[in-house]
């Protein structure tokens, strides 16, 4: 029986929101009265994840994902429920825990501004106490792995997005983490930069074996690396499961995006399935899954068509249909 | 230990990336001192004595008090609030390594920064102006020394005490502006707290903000005997009690709050 | 009207307009941080108080100081903190330049076509500022007709003339500021030392020896800028030429302007 890396059960975290009346006169009555509003961030979320797992923390803008992630890096209090991350608890913050785990924010930096990125790994190594050949393997192999070589050692204000989000990385697993939680760590970078980092996370877990857990925007991180997803919705659990397994219940069409030669009307594509985007000489059509593949054949065969593609919808809208449902 | 000795030569590097800023903040150090010194001397030009000081005395008491302020007063932690609101000490807190450790090892390395240089800037300040000291006994500099030290650990507890704010409030330069008014105020670089009228010392006694160099200053000087040193010093400690428990108080408090925020 | 002086009347109203928005943003803004806002307030009056209890204490005590009465000295002070709170009054944008340097925000400055100098020198007025400024003009004016000094109508015009002559060095003063704003990143040390130097006029500059009182008057020019008024405003011997002085301030305002432009050809733009 495989002992689970992190156990979270019935979790809660409620937060006191200040609401301000807007406009001049809500500014000056906000000197002696201030509303509060209580919200609930996170709301009875259970789940565990065994080691070596990639997951992928899914969820609109504020549904309780950082929330959650924070709360399994010891930095919020929970208000009510029990975690658990490698057999420790996280707010009691101990050593022993603390070297075991690493947290990459996308905005945020812990490299030190004015300095070559070189002095804040060093500085790692000294908070983490790892040994110096221990230190200097791990340091080569991320280097190697990121390309940073000849970038250690010029101050990290003037390197670029790009260059400082692989310098984060490389500080936060110099202490060869056995979990590690990425919030957002694809935000703000170019195509390019984004699968160099989506490549480096797979390796690292192939290479150490680490636990991962994901948040982000771009679904495109979370379909290649996570097999697993966890959608999270006002705080509420909504779904844990493999993403295909998404795809597959709630994808209930394919995309057929088709470029005409010659002039169709919009009413002769309806025989073959939704109509959702038409501008000569594009258009895009919703066809049930089942059968796309034969329409599209069929498609072929009877109309004057240059190019098609069958595509899975996005996973953003196979996940607002997700939401609609439950809300349903 | 290691982790935090680490903690000190990074901060100085970090200085060291910003010669210049650091070299404006002593120059202004230095005008500070050499501009009282310049209005006393002009002072005591018309007058032989002015508030029971004669020139050498004011001169040494205004030289002092420069010095004091450089160890005693120099802080890093004034942004402590803003990083807390911020939640930048999220980065310190996922790490094996205690928040206070830090906050303690980085204030630490810039006082022991700006002790180096004041050296060199007190020489030259006494070669320029050349006060006649008179330096006090063994005792009384031992005595000088433990409330020197007291005073820099008082001064430490109230920056924590008033960084600890971040965690309800977005910015405390206001307290901080009007924390150093005070400062200013009772032991301030161009006047003693004892030209004061007399109520208003004995008020001031009570509160720690004489205790940030002006007592010091006054055992230096030699113008303290022990029952009113022993007097000042059990109030110095009830003031660092106090301080101490307050912030540890209003820290776990924090904590339990904190929002993490800043994402 | 001529066309020249319609559209003059437009750029004015327009910067005008600029400025009013501004500040009522930054007047909103002080409501959000009201208990700061209160003790920023009230530290700045327990600063100014904190002189003028010093200076009456001197008066009970001391003659007078580098020939002067405490009375006279007094004048210099309030001079000092006129000036010094209407600069800050029309130009906090210094203050939190750095910031807007650092964000990139100044390249927004520099392509609008607005003068880039209006809205740094002048972004972000404070309320308080304004606040602060009439309890301690009342003060002053009530101290000073407590006080024993030899002043004439005249002198009083001529004092005010020579507060424009100030007002220019103050500019010129805020100018070089954002220079080094833009030039590198001390704009903060530079700002508080601009303030230093100035709070050595709290007192007149003659009490400075040499070099220093010269280097106070001809290079970093804040004896123009309050000892000198003050000095023709009491009939006392004034320790530059009203000429000088005058000279002195234009000079100074002009190779502010210069070194700004000259800033500019140099800038970069923030990095990604």
């Amino acid at each position: 029986m495989i002992e689970p890396v992190i156990n979270i059960s019935h979790l809660t975290k409620t937060f006191k929101v200040y609401k301000k009346q807007p406009g001049l006169l809500g500014s000056v009555t906000s000197l002696w009265k201030r509303e509060y509003v209580e919200v609930k961030a996170v709301d009875d979320v259970s789940f565990t994840i065994n080691p070596g797992e990639i997951i992928g923390f899914i969820g609109q803008n504020g549904a309780g994902k950082t929330t959650t992630l924070k709360m399994l890096s010891g930095l919020l209090y929970p208000t009510s429920g029990n975690v658990s991350v490698l057999g420790f608890d996280p707010w009691d913050r101990k050593p022993a825990f603390q070297k075991q785990f690493a947290l990459v924010m996308g905005q945020k930096n812990q490299l030190w501004w004015d300095l070559p990125a070189m002095e804040s790994f060093l500085l790692n190594q000294a908070i983490y106490e790892v040994p110096e050949t221990e230190f200097r393997k791990t340091l080569n192999k991320l280097m190697d792995l990121l390309e940073v070589r000849d970038i250690a050692n010029i101050q990290v204000r003037k390197l670029s997005l790009g260059q400082r989000m692989k310098c984060e990385l490389i500080a936060a697993l110099l202490h060869s983490p056995k979990v590690l939680f990425l919030d957002e760590p694809t935000i703000g970078l170019d195509v390019v930069m984004q699968k160099v980092l989506r490549d480096f996370i797979k390796s690292y877990n192939q290479d150490f074996g680490a636990t991962i857990i994901l948040t982000s925007h771009y679904m495109g991180d979370v379909k290649e690396l996570c097999k697993r997803a966890i959608i999270i919705d006002h705080g509420h659990k909504i779904f844990d499961g493999d993403l295909q397994d998404i795809i597959d219940r709630y994808a209930r069409n394919k995309i057929l995006s088709i470029i005409f030669s010659e002039k169709v009307t919009q009413k002769k594509l309806t025989e073959y399935g939704e109509v959702k985007d038409f501008e000569f000489p594009k258009a895009t059509l919703l066809v049930p899954r089942s059968i796309a593949t034969k329409t599209a054949a069929k498609m072929l065969s009877e109309l004057p068509i240059a190019d098609v593609n069958i595509e899975e919808p996005a996973i953003e809208v196979i996940i607002r249909d997700v939401f609609e449902s439950k809300a349903a | 230990m290691y982790k935090y000795w680490f903690l000190f030569k990074i901060y100085w590097q970090n200085t060291l990336a910003y010669p210049l800023s650091f070299a404006i903040w002593r120059f202004r150090q230095v005008l500070a001192t050499f501009a009282s010194v310049t209005v006393w001397l002009a002072i005591f030009q018309d007058n032989q004595q002015a508030f029971g000081y004669t020139r050498d005395s004011m001169i040494s008491y205004i030289f002092l008090i420069g010095f004091l302020q450089s160890i005693i007063l120099a802080t890093e932690i004034g942004g402590l609030g803003q990083q807390i609101y911020e939640g930048q000490i999220s980065n310190v807190m996922v790490k094996p390594l205690k928040v206070l450790g830090w906050i303690g090892a980085i204030d630490l390395a810039d006082k022991a920064y700006n002790f180096a240089f004041l050296i060199v800037e007190t020489l030259i300040l006494y070669l320029i102006f050349r006060p006649h000291f008179v330096l006090p006994t063994i005792p009384f500099f031992l005595a000088f020394l433990v409330t020197t030290f007291l005073g820099a650990v008082l001064f430490f507890l109230a920056m924590l005490l008033i960084g600890v704010m971040g965690f309800w409030s977005p910015d405390n330069w206001g307290i901080r502006f009007l924390f150093y008014m005070f400062i200013d105020f009772t032991a301030g670089r161009l006047y003693p707290l004892n030209i004061l009228p007399q109520v208003l010392q004995n008020i001031l006694r009570w509160t720690p903000f004489p205790y940030f160099s002006y007592f010091q200053s006054q055992i230096f000087l030699g113008k303290l005997d022990w029952m009113q040193i022993q007097q000042s010093f059990t109030v110095l400690l009830l003031w660092i009690a106090l301080l101490a428990v307050s912030f540890r108080y209003f820290w776990l408090k924090g904590l339990k709050g904190y929002g993490a925020s800043g994402h | 009207m001529e066309p020249r002086d319609i559209k003059m009347k437009e750029r004015l109203y327009i910067y005008w307009k600029i400025w009013v928005t501004v500040a009522s943003y930054a007047f909103q803004e002080t409501f959000l941080n009201r208990w700061t806002n209160a003790l920023f307030l009230f530290g700045k009056l327990i600063r100014f108080g904190m002189l003028l209890v010093f200076l009456f204490l001197l008066h009970q005590n001391i003659s007078g100081i580098a020939g002067y009465s405490i009375d006279q000295v007094i004048v210099f002070y309030l001079t000092y903190q006129f000036t010094d709170t209407l600069a800050q009054i029309m130009y906090r944008g210094v203050y939190s330049f750095s910031t807007s340097v650092r964000t990139g925000e100044l390249d927004f400055y520099l392509s609008k076509p607005i003068n880039p100098l209006f809205r740094i020198l002048t972004g972000k007025p404070d309320i308080l500022d304004v606040l602060f400024f009439f309890p301690t003009t009342a003060a002053s004016l009530w101290i000073l007709s407590h006080l024993q000094l030899h002043i004439t109508f005249n002198s009083v015009v001529i004092y005010f003339a020579l507060l424009i002559n100030s007002f220019l060095i103050v500019t010129a003063f805020h100018i070089f500021v954002a220079c080094l704003g833009v030039l590198t990143t001390e704009v903060d040390n530079a700002i508080m030392l601009y303030r230093d130097f100035t709070n050595l006029s709290r007192f007149p500059v003659s009490i400075y020896g040499e070099p220093f009182r010269t280097v106070l008057l001809f290079v970093i020019p804040v004896g123009i800028m309050n000892t000198v008024p003050a000095q023709v405003l009491m009939h006392t011997q004034p320790s530059v030429g009203m000429l000088t002085a005058v000279l002195i301030g234009l000079g100074f305002f002009i190779l502010s302007l210069r070194t700004w432009k000259w800033s500019i050809r140099k800038y970069t733009s923030a990095g990604g």
